[in-house]
């Protein structure tokens, strides 16, 4: 097999492992599924070509959900990962749009004595702001959302509860 | 070169494979030639490799690794006791669709109509 074949290759079973891992396959099986691949593909390739050893098995995310479509339930621990993140950022960003705006409302109004809000939609969480000639702070305290908010994403997306469910092998239709 | 609905194709495959695999093992891309040569040309590895991976989850096949002086170690598999029983079922639920779709879709005669 060539380097360009090999490489070919290795980047179809990466992509295929990675959607192993977003459906919560464990370790030790994905390398299991990772290494029966490879050895058919460098068959195939071997048989058929590269190329069309790729084209045969499709999409490696089809071929990831179509393999495991039968498995035992099991959290998704990266997907949640991935979302708790994304959530924690978009939070974190526009919570910092707020604290400017609530700076920039009390610059415009000209209030030299601190100022403490509690705009909407940040339930519980107060923003301090005190602007003065030369002088500039603000602050924000007990910002619980950004803990509850990742958290629940992560609870919902990853579902730990799954791991409860039934082992029983599921009976194959095809 | 014959062509095959995907979707009956689909629905007997878990038959096909059985089949193969009741009589000797194989590994994946050994079944994918089979099956060609048999006449599925147009089947593709996507389809076969998940099939025995679901296969072999529900307990209808049996797999181990042998070393190949071709490249990676093959994983070959092996029909089950449980598989035995399935094929069995599976054929005779095979046979049984054959003859009712050959009833239902023979022209009936004059006679037989009136």
């Amino acid at each position: 097999m060539s380097l360009i074949d090999r490489i070919r290759t290795e980047t179809a079973i990466l992509r295929y492992d990675f959607w192993l891992e977003m459906r919560g396959v464990n370790g030790p099986r994905r390398r299991d599924l990772r290494r029966e691949l490879r050895a058919n593909l460098s068959e195939a390739t071997a048989d058929i070509g590269a190329t069309r050893a790729l084209f045969g098995i499709g999409s490696p995310k089809e071929l990831a959900y179509a393999a495991t479509e039968t498995d035992p339930s099991r959290p998704r621990w990266s997907q949640g990962s991935i979302w708790a993140g994304a959530v924690f950022l978009i939070l974190a960003l526009w919570m910092a749009l707020t604290s400017l705006t609530v700076i920039q409302t009390a610059e415009a109004a000209g209030v030299a004595s601190p100022v403490s809000v509690h705009p909407f939609p940040w339930w519980g969480t107060t923003f301090t702001a005190q602007s003065s000639p030369g002088t500039l702070e603000a602050g924000v305290t007990a910002p619980w959302q950004l803990i509850v908010g990742p958290l629940l994403t992560f609870l919902l997306v990853a579902q730990p509860w799954r791991r409860l469910r039934s082992r029983q092998p599921l009976s194959v239709a095809d | 070169m014959p062509t095959h609905d995907p979707q009956m194709l689909k629905g007997v495959l878990g038959l096909l494979l059985l089949s193969m695999l009741s009589t000797t093992e194989n590994y994946g891309y050994g079944l994918v030639t089979e099956l060609r040569a048999a006449g599925f040309d147009d089947l593709a590895e996507g389809t076969v490799y998940p099939a025995l991976t679901r296969l072999e989850g529900a307990g209808l096949l049996a797999s181990h690794l042998v070393r190949s002086d071709s490249g990676p170690a093959r994983k070959y598999y092996g029909i089950t006791s449980a598989g035995h029983a399935e094929l069995t079922h599976r054929r005779q639920a095979w046979s049984d669709l054959v003859r009712s779709v050959s009833v239902a879709t023979t022209p009936q005669q004059a006679g037989e109509t009136a």
